[in-house]
Order: C-alpha cells, then structure tokens, then sequence
C-alpha cells in the first residue's frame, strides 16, 4: 500500500509539475530574445542614437555600381550606370537596365513594379527609407539623455538634410512627391498622401536646406574623422542645386512638356513663366559663392606640382578635398577583387558606359578652343592629342598613357581585340573612376562619390544669371572661366549671346562632371529633345599593318539605336510611378505620358 | 517503505506464478483455432487472459491453443502482424477469424485503436509492403502506399535525398523562401526525421489526416502526421531475420547534348538569328565533325567522359527479437551502402573521387515488465553515416553543372600538354572538378532514446494506468574536405583570315594547382528533448466501452542558429465511446503552446468531435449479402499550424551597414530598422470536416473512401499590395489569409485465392484541390491576373501563340515589351487587347507547381504457389513544371551547351513546324520567361518497382532449419510516361540524376 501512494505521489507531482508548466507555461515558452534591439534601447544612448544617423546616412545615393544584383544603392540601373541612357555613353550590357529597359523602349509603369534596373526607384532606391529613418531619428533624439544642445541642433540639422537629398533626387526624377513628415506608425493612415505640387515640393527641400544650414558647422573641423559630415556648404549647395532645376524649362515654362493630370494639377509643371525663379536660383548659388570666397574655405582643388590632368582626377576622385561640398561614403575603398567590383566588370569587360564619339566631340583642345572650331588645330588624323585634359581623365582614348605603356584603342590593338568585343565597343572606354584599370591601382583605392561639387555652383550660378539677366554678364563670365582655368583653358570668348553661353555652360558641364549624374538632369531639365534624337556614335580606329603604324578613323553608328531617337515622347523626361502603387488605389497621379 | 531491487521482484513474481496457476479451483482449459481472413491458421500469435497478466501462450503452426482460464474472463489475442481482438471466454471451443477491422492502428501518443472503432481518418502502411522498396531513406518507400499521402522525390545521391511530403496536399503558403507546409514526423511518438530510420525498423507509418486524429497534435498537426512505429519483441522465442541486398544502380534518364559539330552549328544559327555573321566557318564546323584536331576543335561527351554507366550498393541487415515472459526486444543492425555514378574517380593514390555513401543504423527496443503491473519500455537507435563526393567547393551539383552547361566543342578534357582543358570562360572541367579537386566527406552522428515507465493503478480506480516517458536525441554533421583546384589551359588556335589554316596556336595557363587543404566543420547539429506524463482509463458496463487519455508533454528542440529553438507544451485529451460494437464516438482536445509566438497568442485550443456507424452490424442489415462490412465516418474539428517567422511582432532594429567618415578607414556603424511589427500575430487553424466509408464487399474486396474540407484561417501574407510605398519601411505581414482544400481518397483491394493461385489487386487514389480565398493580394487590374481564387503555387505565365515570321508580322503584332522582337521569337496572346504584352497578359496556366492534385497508385501482385511477381506502378496527375534548366532546356545563353530538346527550335526553314523558339547566344527576356512554352505537364506515370519472387515451400527452408526464406530479384523506378521525356519529370533541374536500380536479395528467418 506504501508503495501504492509512493507511485500515487509521484504521479500527482509529475502532473503538478506538467500543471505548474502550464499555468505559468510562459517560463517555458518564453524564448531567448531573438531581437536584441528596439527603438527604446537605440535611443538610450548618444553613441547608439547617432547609429540610427549613420543608417539614414548609408541611403544616400552613391551614383556607381559596385556590386551585381538588385540592390541599387550597389547597382544602378541594373549594371549600368545612370549616364548610359544620356548621350554620353552607350552600354552593350543586354541584360542591363539601359539595353532592356530604355534602348528597346520597353520602359513603363509596370517596369517600376519590382525590378531594380531602373534610373531611380522608389523602393530600392532607399529614398523613403532614408527618409523614414531621419524622422525616426529627428523624432526620437531628444530621448537621449546628455547630449551637447548645439551638437544635438547639428545632428537634427544632417538628419534633415538628408530628407532634402532623397526628395531632391525624387524630384528630379519625378516631380512633385507625397511629402512625409514623420516616421508613420503600422497604425498610421498612410493611404492617401497626395503628391505635392512641383512649386511646393522644391519649396519643402529649400526650406530643410535652409533649416539645415543654420545649425550645421560651416565646414568640418576634424576633417581626418568626420569629413563627409554634412556643412552648412552642403545645404546651400544642395539647395543651389534645386532651385536651379526648379528655375529650368522642365517646370518653369508658359505651357507643360506634356498636358495631363499631372501637369494640370501641376505637379510636373509650375503652371507658368516666371523669371524671378533664375534670380532665386542664381541668390542661393552667389550665396554659397560669395561666402566660399570669402572665408577661402571652399575652392576649386589645385596641388602645386600638380598637372592639369592631376589636378582635376584629384579633384573628382579624393576625399577631404575642399571642393566637395556633398559627398557619399558607401564604402572606405572600392572592391578590391574584380569579381566584387561591378563597374569595374562591367565597364571593362561587359561593356557599360562605353563613352560616346558624341562626348568626345564636345571637349574642347586644350586651349579651350571647341574643335569645331576652325582656327583651334584640330586634326581629325590625329584627334587625340593637345585636348581639354578633362578628356583623357574621363575617357580612355587611344594613344594614351595607360597601365604603363599606351592605350591601344584600335581594332585589334589590347584594348579592342575585336570589332564585336564589347570592351571598348565604342572605340572608347571610361578612364573616370576607373583611373587605370589596373587591378593594383584602381581597385582597393580609397573612394567616395562626389554627389555635389563646388565648379558645379559656380556653373549653375553662371546659368541663372544668363538666363535672368538675358545674357551673360562679366560675373557669369568669370564663374565660367574659373572652372575652366583649374583645367587650363583659355577663358570662353567675349561677346557670346544667351544662347550661346548657355550651350557653353552645359558643354562644359557635360566635360566636368562625367559619371557624376548631372548630364541626364541637364538634358531633361532644358528639354533637350535633339539630343535624345540625336545619333549616336562610337570609333572604329584602324591601325596599318606596316610600321610606323598609321592610323585611320571611322565614326560608326551605335546599335541598338535608341528607342526613343525614332519614337521620341516628352513623357520620357520624367519616371513613371510603378503601376502596383497607383493600383493601391489611394490616389496617386502618374507621371504624363505613362498613364 | 521497502526497497526492492527489479530482480529480487522478478523473481518473487515468478514464484508465484508457478505455485498460483495450477492450484486455481475454477480455471478450466480453453481451446480454440485462430486463422486470419483467408482462414489460414495464424502462427505465433500471443493469447493472454487479461485477469492474469503475465500468462503468455502462443499459438502453434496450426494456429492452435490451449488456455487455462475462467469462464466470463477476457481473452486478448495479438498477432505478429498487429492484429488484436478481445472476447468473453464462454465456449470450451474457440474459433478466431481475423479480419482486417482487428488490425491495430497507431493513432498518436502511443495508442491504437482496432480499426473497426476508429471514427477518425488515418491511413497505414506496414513493413511488408515498405519493405518492397529498395531505398536507403525509408521516406523513399511511402510513393503511393498511403491514401491521402503525397511523396514527391527529388534529385539528389540516394543517401541524401529527402522527398517532399505533403498530406492531402498543401492548404497553406509562406511568405518569400519560409517554409510552413512542412508536417509532423513522429517515431514512436516523438518528432524525429524519418531518414534517420533504416526500413528494417519500421513496423508500420501511418498517416492522420482528419481534425479527429490531429487535434491532439494541437499547433503541429494542421498541415497532417506521420506516425512511425518502430518494430518490437513479438512472437515465440528468439526469431532472427537476416537480409542481404545487391544492387546496381543506374541514371534514371539523363539528358543528351548535343555533339561538337550541332554545337558549333547551333551557334551559328543563333548568331544569324540575332543578326551576326557566323561565328564558326565551313572548314571549322568540318573539323568538328571529322575530329581531325581533337585539341583545337575537341568533341567532347561530358557525359560519357564524367559518369559510368552502373553504380552499385549493398544493403545488410540482422535483427533479433523475442518475446520471453517478463522481457520483449527487438534489435537489428542495419548497414547500407552505395556508390555512384562518376566515372574517373581513380586518378589519384591514396584515395577515391567516387560520390558514394554509407550508413550504419542499430536500433534496441526494450520492454520490461518490472513488475505485474508496471512496464518499463527503452528505445535505444542511432545512426551512423558518411558519405564521399569530389572536393568541389558546393556539392556534387557543381559536378553535374559542368557536365549540363559545358559545350562539347568547348576544350578538350586534356590538352596535347597533358594539362586540363578550360578556357577563361569555362573555368569547370568536369573531369578535372572529379578527379582533381580531392575530396570531401560528410558525417552524420545521431542517437536517440526513449524511456518510458507505465503502471497500472487498478487498486485505485479499476481500469486506470498511469506513465512517464522521457525521451532524448541528439544529432550532428560535420563536413572534413581535402580539397584542391588545378590549373587548366586555353589552347586558341590562331588562323589564316582567308583560308582558316591553323597557322599557329596560343596557350594560355589558367588557375592555380594547390595542394590538398584539409577543413573541418560542423554543419549542423539538432537536440531535442520531450518529457511528459499521461493518464489512462478505460471501463465498460453492458455493451458501453469508455477509455480516456490524458497527456502531458514538453518538448525542446535546439537547431544550429538564431531563432531555432522550438518549445511546446502540450495538454491533450481524448475520450472514446463505444455501444454494441456498432456506435463509436471520439471527443479529442487539446491546448498547445509554442514558444515561436508572441505571448497572448501562443497557446490554442484545438477540439474535434468524430462519430462512426458500424452499419453491417445492425440486425436489418444481415439480410445484404453484398457487404461484408460497411461503416460509416464523420469528424468534424480544429488544428494548429504554428510555423510562423519568428520575432515578426517586433520592430527590430539591426546593426546595418556602415558608412565611411573621414579621410581614414574609420567606420562608424549603423542601424537599419526592420519590418515594422506584424500584429496581432497567431497561428494558422485549419477547420476540418471529413466523411468516410469503410466497406469490404464479396469477400474479396475492400473499399475505403474520404472525403474531405478544410478551410486554413491565420495565413501569414504580405501588406505590401496595400500599403505605399512611401512608408519606407517593409510593411508588417498580416494573419489574415484563407485557403479552402477539399479532396477525397479513394482505396481499393481485390484479392482472392484459387488453390494454389493467389492474387491481389491495390489502388488508390488521392485528389486535393485547393484554392486561395484571401491573401490581401495587390490590386491587379484584370480579373485573370488574380491569384487569389486560384491554386496555391499556380503557374501564371504569356501564352504563347506561335513565333514571329519576320519584320512585318512584328510590326503588326502588339507591341512585346521585354527585349527587341525578332523573327523566331516567341509571340504572345494579348490578354487585355491594350496592344502591349507585358506582365498583365500572364494567364494562370496549368496547375500548382509545388503539388500535384491528383496522386494515384496501384499494384498487382499474383503468386502461384511459391513464386510471384508484384508490380507497383504510381503517378500524378494536374501538376506543372517550369522547364527553365539552362543547358537542358534553355540552349547556349550564358555560355551553355544545347541539348536534343532543343531539335525543334525554330528556323526560318522550319517556321512552320517549330515548337520552340530562335536559337539565341543573349540571354532573350522575351523567350526566356514564363510561358505557355515552358510551363509543362508534370505529370507522369512511372513503375515504381517491378519484383520477381520465390517464397521457398517450408519443405526445402525446414530441411535446412530455417523458419522462411525469400529470394527475390526487384527493379526500382524502371520507366515512366509522361511528358518531359528527357529528364525525369520530378528532377528537371541540375542535380544528381535520379536513378532506377536493379536489386537481387535473400531474405533468411529462423
């Protein structure tokens, strides 16, 4: 009987026990924390606050591809990169975004559903998760406990200028956005933001800027830890940079590029002329100007000892340089392995950003001198030398000094085994960024993108007073010559009309800042519908078979042609919004001509 | 409080059964006759007197006892083969016929039911027939055998590979790669993988399939079971079964590529399809063909060169078992063995490339009886495995990669260096991946161990029993790899650009050759603990039967990495009622809960009620001469589906990229927030009603029929389709997705003797259809661009309506978004006549790809005498399956070969009779998606195995003392018909080709 109640009791505790399991079963289930980190530990300290900072940094745009695969902020448009669709460069990629997407025409709304190999897309382009991620920041610091006020007013401040950086890239792309002001909650209503007008978005960024500017350090001090912060240069810069768009024929005209919803409701469209947004344009750049030269604390980069040519890879290429008013950090060095460094792949040996004959037409000779230009010593025979040393920096042109010995651009030569070879399938391949493609120099060197630079400002500046005062005056005159004269070219000529000297400045444009984004905005913001029409060519240089080698040039046309060139539609200036977006049904306007 | 050791009590115990029985005043011998549905005598079986445990008699060869016992006491006969009835003993004369309603069906937690009481719907296969498969995962023996049951087999080397297993279909989708549709595999009630198992220790898998048999299973049974029961001691005295396997194996189709010459000719046409010159001329292409130079224009058969024609395996097993009065054990050692099918796997001393494998399994199953009432139960088994394959940085799929992809004109296997052959593009020699990469082995360790204690408490409450178990596994890969690469050269032949003279070649080295490097890692581990308690009752008054269960359980298991710990708790119970043997009700509960969800929704509450009518039994029944039987089934309950992605209900916060300050290499760590929290969050329930038949008609036919409809509640789906984008945050998912999943089973056996000639007839049939209703889809702004209302898995695609003839019909047709149009290029159908065919032009087409909806078997099986021949043929039917194998399907983009599927591509000679589109080198987003063209019919129809066999008569097998013996010759999967016809339909991707294998085996038992 003992034993009876012995097994009775133990019976009754393993149930007890399996009960007491039960009841307070949560121990049991409870697991290990499988998320270390919410919002509230983020934000009890300074060092892991600034993280979140740090993230929202890590959206920026950085305009090179560095990685295969489908996240754009590593590749751009699908393995190409954004100025393959100007007419610049070309690419022979197939499977990228420029070939499938924009040559063939096959671009549309659809196209933004999900695949990354677009010019700027609004998922993977991280431009809203930037934005999120700033609010949460702006929204939460204050929590932080013991953090400088002044410091904290600076962190505020490069939390919103990188809002203003994502919706100023949106609103080159698109126009007038949905204008978030807060990090929405799972709970929010977030159905039906509507997309603000074109005027009152440009007017959003610029007052960010502007908020921005006066709490952000006017240069950074500590340039060998921080540089790359946000300054007060960055803001007015940035703001220089919209402003100019916004005073550009895209939006600023007496009728819409194409009339639709969108336009009427003027999102894509300021509804008009006015002159007053050039000299809006033109105060925010001579702002910026004005105080650069005055303090000396910006200007255009020049070493002593070294060459033009120099002088502007340094400029373009090195970090913690004083003309590099904005720029991004995706990475410390560029890959080091060729297989991980996509643009370097893709540009040597697939066939991207093959420079145009296009491009390198409009550098000028090295006195500044257009080739076209009858009295400038171009030789058609010999086209490579004595030219802008921009050109050699950007392009990789035959003849030249290259990974030690001379680039042999020629059918047949190293660099064009073939006719049909996609490496240099142009004639030409880009030297910019890509230095000498030599896999002990150009890979594993430090990098970042030069997102904005001061010539470019200078530029933009010369550009709204033109087209403001109607013609150029000596101010306009010497913004101009002063990014020319960093190169060495003569200053432009006297006399030029409007016209003229603005063609100038996107020329010049167009030679300075290769691969750094601005080409594509030019020509849309000017509505350059010749040029998207216009034919493109590449280089088929020949060499003798007998010594001394003898060479001989024939343009050739690029294939594919570009879709656009024979079925040409203004709707092509701005990207459609996806069609699964505007399928949500809460109100979103597309963008004319993709509807 | 005394202590006694178990053998002191043992002995006790059997003292007084020897003074005790003989001395009973009213004890009586009973005699009876027990014989099984064919009226053959059943030996060995095990008569007990349930008043007097411990009292074991077996029947004899005629199927003859005697008992001593007590009028009005209960009989209880079990026979080796799990059939179990009880009686009242009232005659002096006993006569038995077994019939299939006796036989014992597992039906979770350890207990069974005689199948004439179950109300629920589970289906069973046992060892006899499981043991007819020549497999190593005994996962590979259940195609087909279970009604309601979908087995689905991949590719993959016979030792590795895992079939896809699914219970009436799926009724349930992840979300991205997570896996929810995964079922609960339970050996002797505690989750374990069956490859773990060898078959030699199997007695029976069963499947539950309805909200009766699972609602016990609470949180893990929605998506089905499968109970596996391991052999025991049964039977009279030491019984020794050994077995011994030879066989041969053989790809069970494997595609053809095709020569040099097509190759290079193929190529051409590709390069004038995308309007280039040729890249091969005349004199090239003709060197192909005549092999003149074998190392500047090399044909190649990679296939040849890389596979042998057979491989080989043994497989051995030895088991024991016994039954003795106070002891019972199983134990069997198995050990199988396989090698593969490359061919040059000796080129190197000291050790072999072959990709092959070996296993080692050994199982003891122990019950104690400890004393008259208490039962102590060890289940010790383990496995030991390994397997070898060439050092290749992946698996042996990079081996089959080269072999699929590599063009025969590519280079040769060596160079006239005697150097391997590659070029810059082509980097895999197969041969080279085979022979001169070393090698690598994989282990895997594991043991398993159960320990369960059962006392009966009938001095407490008559009819009660109480027990605890504990059970532990414990299991662990590790990878050793020697492994090695080896330099390769380009030999370019340099030509005359007039007459295409090999004027000179260029060489190039490519690679390194690296010496052997040894690296050693654990892939991967599981442990996994369960312990628990559990109460039983069971009693009758007049013709009522009630017994109830009550469960207590826990459950750990730990997996390599983070979120992989898996705890459950669970509390279940069943009652079942039972009146006049005619009327059965089940009443099963339980509440679950897990630790992968959040608090507040991890526990459920799963109930089902089942109801059964033995109609044959009832009096106005009796005058029917057509059914021998006839019962009907209903049920009607809930189950859980807890496999959900773990931690969504938070709003993490993770360490993201880093962004770069400063002039130096100074990152500053960043965060990246995550998916915004997901709730409420809960489990998946499944709500399962089900109706069936158990009929057996004539004598010589047994029927049984299921119908069933669940409806899944709680999916988990994306917001995304309704959420904007400018959130700028992956939106949370949501619970809220249904499916319906209705089907039926359908079983049937026929099979009747004629003296010496026997002959049976099985088929079974299995249909489940099932259909989204909500999965907060996106807008889509046509009707037949909907998924929801279709399959889960279904195939949307374009549907093709021919290729383009030439430039005018392309600028006619509209307008094909994905690449630039040429002739010879696919042509799609304009769904929504916008004059675009783009993504809104896809149509469903066919049916699921992850399931096929109906499943069917059949085996025939005649025997003549001694000697019989069985063949098992299994299919499927409204299944489809994307055919986008570059190499096999999808010739020469990205630098493949081009195999004989593609014979019919199109050409402007052969326009009109063309099934496939253009040759082409780019990578042609129009031809190359989904589509009509490439969407293909699953479905097949395949001859599972094919056995001769010889049942040796008892007069030869006693002359040499043995109890049985079998000699049987057995072919494995040797054809099937379907539609794909160049590479098995179940395996059209790159893997290690399927295989058929030829099998000769003995089976001794004495």
């Amino acid at each position: 009987m003992k034993r009876i109640l012995i097994i009775i009791s133990i019976s009754a505790l393993l149930i007890i026990l399996g009960c007491e399991k039960l009841k307070i079963g949560n121990a049991f289930l409870e697991k290990a924390p499988g998320v270390d980190v919410t919002i509230d530990t983020v934000f009890s300290d300074l060092e892991h606050a600034e993280r979140v900072l740090w993230g929202a940094y890590r959206t920026l745009r950085f305009g090179i591809t560095v990685k295969s695969g489908s996240n754009p902020l590593e590749s751009k448009l699908g393995n190409d990169q954004l100025e393959d669709i100007s007419d610049l460069a070309h690419s022979k990629i197939t499977y990228g975004g420029a070939y499938v997407l924009y040559y063939t025409g096959s671009y549309n709304a659809a196209s933004e559903n999900s695949n990354g190999m677009t010019k700027y897309h609004l998922t993977f382009d991280q431009g809203f998760a930037g934005i999120r991620k700033s609010y949460i920041f702006l929204q939460n610091i204050d929590r932080v406990p013991d953090v400088d006020p002044e410091y904290k007013k600076q962190l505020k401040a490069e939390a919103r200028m990188i809002i203003a950086m994502h919706y100023a890239d949106m609103y080159r792309n698109y126009g007038g956005m949905p204008w978030i002001n807060r990090a929405y909650s799972a709970a929010d209503p977030i159905a039906d933001i509507p997309r603000l007008t074109a005027r009152a978005l440009c007017d959003s960024i610029v007052a960010l800027c502007d908020k921005a500017a006066a709490d952000l350090p006017w240069k950074i001090e500590n340039l060998e830890e921080w540089d790359g912060r946000f300054t007060r240069a960055s803001a007015m810069g940035l703001k220089a940079r919209v402003l100019l768009f916004d005073a550009s024929p895209l939006f600023n005209s007496a009728t819409p590029y194409l009339d639709s919803e969108a336009a009427q409701q003027k999102l894509t469209w300021h509804g008009g002329y006015d002159a007053n947004l050039w000299k809006r344009a033109a105060d925010a750049a001579h702002n910026l100007i004005a105080q650069a030269e005055s303090t000396g604390d910006y200007k255009l980069y020049h070493k002593d000892g070294n060459s033009f040519r120099k002088d502007f890879q340094e400029a373009y290429y090195q970090r913690g340089i004083s003309e590099a008013l904005i720029s991004v950090r995706y990475m410390f060095r560029t890959p080091t392995s060729t297989g991980q460094y996509q643009f370097y792949q893709a540009s040597w040996g697939y066939g991207c950003s093959l420079p145009t004959q296009n491009y390198v037409e409009m550098f000028p000779m090295a006195s500044g001198k257009p080739i076209k230009d009858l009295t400038s010593g171009y030789d058609s025979t010999n086209p490579y030398i004595n030219r802008d040393p921009r050109l050699y920096e950007t392009v990789l042109t035959n003849g030249d000094a290259f990974q030690g010995r001379t680039a042999e651009l020629y059918i047949g030569g190293r660099e064009r085994l073939t006719i049909s070879q996609a490496r240099a399938g142009t004639g030409y391949t880009i030297r910019k960024f890509m230095l000498d493609h030599n896999t002990a120099t150009s890979l594993g060197s430090i990098t970042h993108w030069p997102y904005l630079r001061l010539p470019e400002i200078y530029l933009s500046y010369a550009e709204a007073i033109n087209e403001y005062n109607n013609g150029p005056d000596d101010e306009a005159y010497r913004c101009v010559n002063i990014v020319r004269k960093r190169v060495g070219l003569d200053d432009l000529p006297a006399g030029l009309t409007k016209e003229e000297f603005r063609e100038k400045i996107l020329t010049e444009r167009a030679c300075e800042f290769g691969w750094e984004e601005v080409r594509w905005f030019d020509l849309i913001r000017w509505k350059k519908e010749a040029d998207f029409k216009k034919r493109l060519y590449g280089m088929n240089i020949y060499r003798s078979t007998t010594t001394p080698y003898k060479y001989t040039y024939e343009r050739f046309l690029l294939s594919p042609r570009r879709y656009w060139a024979d079925n040409w539609s203004a709707k092509w200036y701005l990207s459609a919004f996806a069609s699964n977006e505007l399928n949500k049904g809460y109100g979103l306007i597309q963008n004319p001509g993709w509807e | 409080m005394k202590k006694y050791s178990i053998q002191k009590q043992l002995y006790l115990w059997l003292i007084l059964l020897l003074i005790n029985y003989p001395g009973i005043a009213q004890q009586k011998l009973f005699t009876g006759t027990i014989n099984d549905e064919n009226d053959n005598p059943v030996r060995n079986a095990r008569i007990t007197i349930k008043e007097q445990p411990g009292m074991i008699i077996f029947t004899d060869d005629n199927g003859k006892f005697n008992i001593p016992g007590e009028k009005g006491q209960i009989l209880e006969v079990m026979t080796r083969d799990q059939h179990y009835r009880s009686l009242r003993l009232e005659e002096d004369q006993i006569v038995l016929s077994l019939n299939k309603n006796d036989a014992l069906i597992p039906v979770g937690n350890r207990l069974e039911l005689r199948k004439e009481e179950l109300t629920s719907a589970i289906g069973i296969v046992r060892a006899d027939e499981l043991v007819k498969s020549s497999v190593i995962n005994p996962a590979n023996s259940l195609y087909g055998k279970i009604p309601g049951l979908t087995v689905l087999q991949n590719g993959g080397t016979n030792w590795n590979n895992d079939p896809d297993i699914f219970v009436r279909g799926v009724e349930t989708f992840g979300i991205g790669n997570f896996i929810n549709t995964n079922i609960l595999t339970l050996v002797d009630g505690f989750e374990r993988p069956l490859s773990s198992l060898s078959l030699a220790e199997i007695e029976s898998v069963a499947v539950l399939k309805d909200a009766a048999a699972l609602a016990v299973f609470g949180l893990r049974g929605a998506n089905g079971v499968l109970l596996v029961t391991t052999k025991r001691g049964t039977g009279n005295g030491l019984s020794v079964d050994v077995n011994y396997e030879h066989g041969i194996t053989k790809a069970f189709r494997l595609p053809e590529f095709l020569d040099a010459h097509g190759y290079a000719s193929a190529v051409n046409q590709a390069h004038v399809n995308d309007g280039l010159d040729p890249l091969y001329s005349q004199v090239e292409l003709d060197r192909f063909q005549s092999g003149s130079s074998p190392y500047l224009y090399p044909d190649v058969n990679w296939i040849d060169e890389s596979l042998r024609d057979f491989g080989s395996g043994n497989k051995f097993s030895i088991s024991f078992q016994e039954q003795a009065n106070t002891v019972r054990y199983f134990a069997v050692l198995n050990y199988d063995e396989e090698q593969g099918l490359l061919g040059p796997v000796n080129e190197n001393t000291g050790y072999n490339t072959q990709i092959s494998g070996n296993k080692f399994n050994f199982r003891a199953n122990i019950d104690m009886d400890l004393t008259r009432s208490t039962k102590f139960t060890l289940n010790l088994a383990g496995n030991l495995g390994n397997s070898y394959r060439p050092g290749t940085e992946n698996d042996e799929t990079d081996i089959f990669k080269a072999i699929y992809t590599i063009p025969s004109a590519a280079f040769p296997v060596k160079t006239y260096n005697d150097a391997w052959g590659g070029t810059s593009a082509y980097d895999n020699n197969p041969v080279g991946l085979i022979s001169a990469s070393g090698y690598s082995e994989k282990g895997r360790r594991e043991l398993m161990t159960d320990f369960l204690l059962e006392r009966k408490l009938d001095n407490l409450i008559k009819g009660l029993s109480a027990g605890g178990f504990v059970s532990f596994d414990k299991s662990f890969d590790y990878q050793d790899s020697y492994s090695r690469l080896f330099q390769y050269e380009q030999i370019t032949p340099i030509l005359d650009p007039v007459t295409y003279a090999i004027t000179d070649t260029a060489e190039t080295s490519l690679g390194t050759t690296t010496t052997l490097a040894f690296n050693s890692i654990p892939v991967s581990q599981w442990r996994r603990t369960t312990f628990g308690a559990n109460l039983r009752h069971s009693t009758d008054w007049e013709d009522n039967k009630l017994s109830s269960m009550l469960l207590l359980q826990s459950e750990e298991l730990i997996r390599t990495g983070r979120n992989n710990t898996f705890r459950h708790l669970l509390a279940a119970g069943n009652i079942h009622y039972s009146k006049a043997g005619k009327y059965f009700a089940d009443l099963a509960m339980s509440i679950n809960g897990t630790n992968t969800l959040p608090e507040g929704s991890r526990t459920g509450f799963f109930p089902a009620l089942s109801l059964a009518w033995k109609m044959s039994d009832e009096e106005w029944f009796n005058a029917n001469q057509i059914f021998d039987n006839l019962k009907l089934r209903a049920s009607w309950g809930l189950s859980g589906n807890d496999q959900v992605i773990q931690n969504i209900n938070l709003n993490a916060f993770t360490p993201g990229g880093p962004y770069y300050f400063g002039a130096n290499n100074n990152p500053t760590g960043g965060y990246s927030e995550g998916r915004l929290a997901s709730n409420p969050l809960t489990y998946e329930t499944s709500y399962k009603s089900n109706f069936g038949i158990d009929a057996s008609m004539l004598g010589m036919l047994d029927l049984t029929l299921d119908l069933f409809y669940n409806k899944r509640k709680g999916i988990l789906v994306e917001t995304a389709g309704s959420v904007s984008r400018v959130l700028g945050v992956d939106p949370a998912f949501s619970s809220s997705g249904i499916v319906n999943n209705k089907g039926f089973e359908l079983g049937l056996n026929i099979y009747d003797n004629k003296g010496d000639f026997t002959y049976h007839l099985d088929g079974q049939l299995s249909y489940a259809r099932n259909q989204i209703v909500e999965m907060l889809e996106e807008y889509r702004p046509e009707e037949y661009l909907k998924r929801t209302g279709q399959r889960i898995n279904q195939s949307f695609g374009l549907e093709a309506t021919g290729f383009f003839r030439d430039a005018t019909e392309i600028a006619d047709s509209p307008k094909q978004t994905f690449a630039i149009i040429m002739p010879g290029d696919i042509k799609y159908k304009d769904q929504n006549n916008d004059k675009t065919i783009n993504e809104y032009d896809e149509i469903p087409i066919g049916y699921s790809t992850q399931v096929p909806e109906f499943y069917f078997s059949g085996l025939a099986g005649l025997k003549y005498t001694f000697v019989g021949i069985e063949a098992f043929f299994q299919g499927t039917a409204n299944y489809t399956t994307y055919l986008n194998t570059i190499g096999i399907f999808w010739p020469l983009i990205a630098n493949s070969s081009i195999s004989n599927y593609s014979d019919d591509s199109w050409t402007p000679a052969t326009a009109n009779t063309a099934t496939l589109p253009r040759l082409t080198m780019s990578e042609n987003a129009n031809n190359y998606r989904p589509n009509s063209i490439w969407f293909a019919d699953a479905s097949f129809f395949k001859l599972r195995s094919l056995e001769l066999y010889f049942d040796l008569p008892s007069k030869i097998i006693s002359k040499l003392k043995l109890d049985r013996m079998k000699v049987y010759a057995r072919g494995m999967n040797l054809f099937s018909i379907d539609k794909i016809k160049i590479v098995d339909p179940e395996a059209t991707g790159i893997t290690y080709p399927t295989v058929s294998s030829y099998n000769f085996g003995i089976q001794i038992g004495f």
